[in-house]
């Protein structure tokens, strides 16, 4: 049986991940913060969901191509 | 090969001169500077890969350039930079202090070249193994980031997929109706496997742009090795040099 919350965690996650690659990081990260409001333990929308925040801050070059660059020191 | 590049600062000017033509013949570029000042403008400038330090010296002393590169923040860009300190004292607490504040050897003066250079060569190579230990637990990190991300991602992955095994056992497939509802549900989950396939997607990728990088400077054992052999093979011609 699948709850329904996981099924609407994975619903916002999906719409997330649509709006994240297209550059809607703000929107983006409303979805992934609902979901993972609704399930902490949801590891990819966090995931996603920071990357949105460092993408609001530092957006992307125009050649982004959806792939996160770790920031490494 | 990169040249490895040694700073030397001291006051004596007939150190720094003997210095300058021992390491240049072994193939190291060497930096000099006359007094902490003008070191700590080179060390800046120039980064180098380890510094020969005189104890005391006019203006900067040996001390206290060590202490400011290795607990002043301004300098953190330089705090890992080895540091080999002379001195004429032979005092244990000099020798005990030198090492507390982080410095990697102390020779006393007067010393022979042969000597030095063995130490030299200890640090240096002390130095880049605990480099490429880093470098190895960076690596261990993003293999580690991986395989909690498969984890994770496989959980968004099975949902969808259950879910629609779970209707397609229940469906009427005489009610139009029911076909139809369920085609619908087969697009939403099918969309929301490809979003959590996208996201692993994109997060093995990254790792393994980060990978690629640390890998490209890691170096084997024996590589590590021949770098060292390359510098220090005149070494045994120079024994009984001193200065």
């Amino acid at each position: 049986m699948i709850d329904d919350t996981k099924r609407e965690v994975l619903r916002l996650f999906a719409a997330g991940r649509e709006l994240y690659k297209k550059r809607a990081f703000k929107a983006a990260l409303e979805k992934f913060k609902e979901a993972y409001t609704l399930d902490p333990t949801d590891e990819p929308s966090k995931l996603f969901g920071g990357r949105c925040k460092h993408y609001i801050q530092n957006p992307p070059d125009d050649g982004w191509d959806g792939i996160f660059q770790m920031q490494t020191k | 090969m990169n040249k490895k590049k040694i700073l030397i600062i001291d006051d004596e000017q007939i150190n720094l001169d003997f210095f300058d033509v021992m390491l240049t013949r072994l193939g190291f570029q060497v930096l000099m500077a006359v007094d902490g000042e003008e070191g700590l403008e080179m060390i800046r400038e120039h980064v180098p890969d380890l510094i020969i330090l005189d104890n005391i010296m006019p203006r900067l002393t040996g001390w206290e350039l060590t202490k400011m590169l290795k607990k002043d923040d301004a300098f953190s860009d330089f705090r890992n930079i080895p540091i080999i300190m002379f001195s004429a004292m032979d005092a244990v607490k000099d020798k005990i202090e030198g090492f507390e504040l982080g410095i990697d050897d102390y020779i006393i003066k007067p010393f022979n070249f042969s000597e030095v250079l063995a130490r030299i060569r200890a640090v240096l190579r002390n130095h880049e193994l605990s480099q490429q230990v880093v470098l190895r637990e960076k690596r261990l990190t993003i293999t580690d980031s991986l395989n909690k991300s498969l984890i994770y991602f496989t959980e968004h992955l099975k949902s969808p997929v259950l879910g629609m095994v779970e209707s397609s056992k229940s469906l009427d497939v005489s009610d139009p109706k029911a076909v139809e509802s369920f085609k619908q549900l087969v697009m939403a989950e099918a969309e929301q496997t490809l979003a959590a396939l996208g996201g692993l997607e994109d997060e093995v990728k990254n790792l393994l742009v980060s990978e690629g990088s640390v890998r490209k400077a890691e170096l084997s054992l024996e590589e590590l090795e021949e770098r060292f052999r390359e510098h220090f093979r005149e070494l045994h011609d120079n024994a009984g040099e001193s200065a």
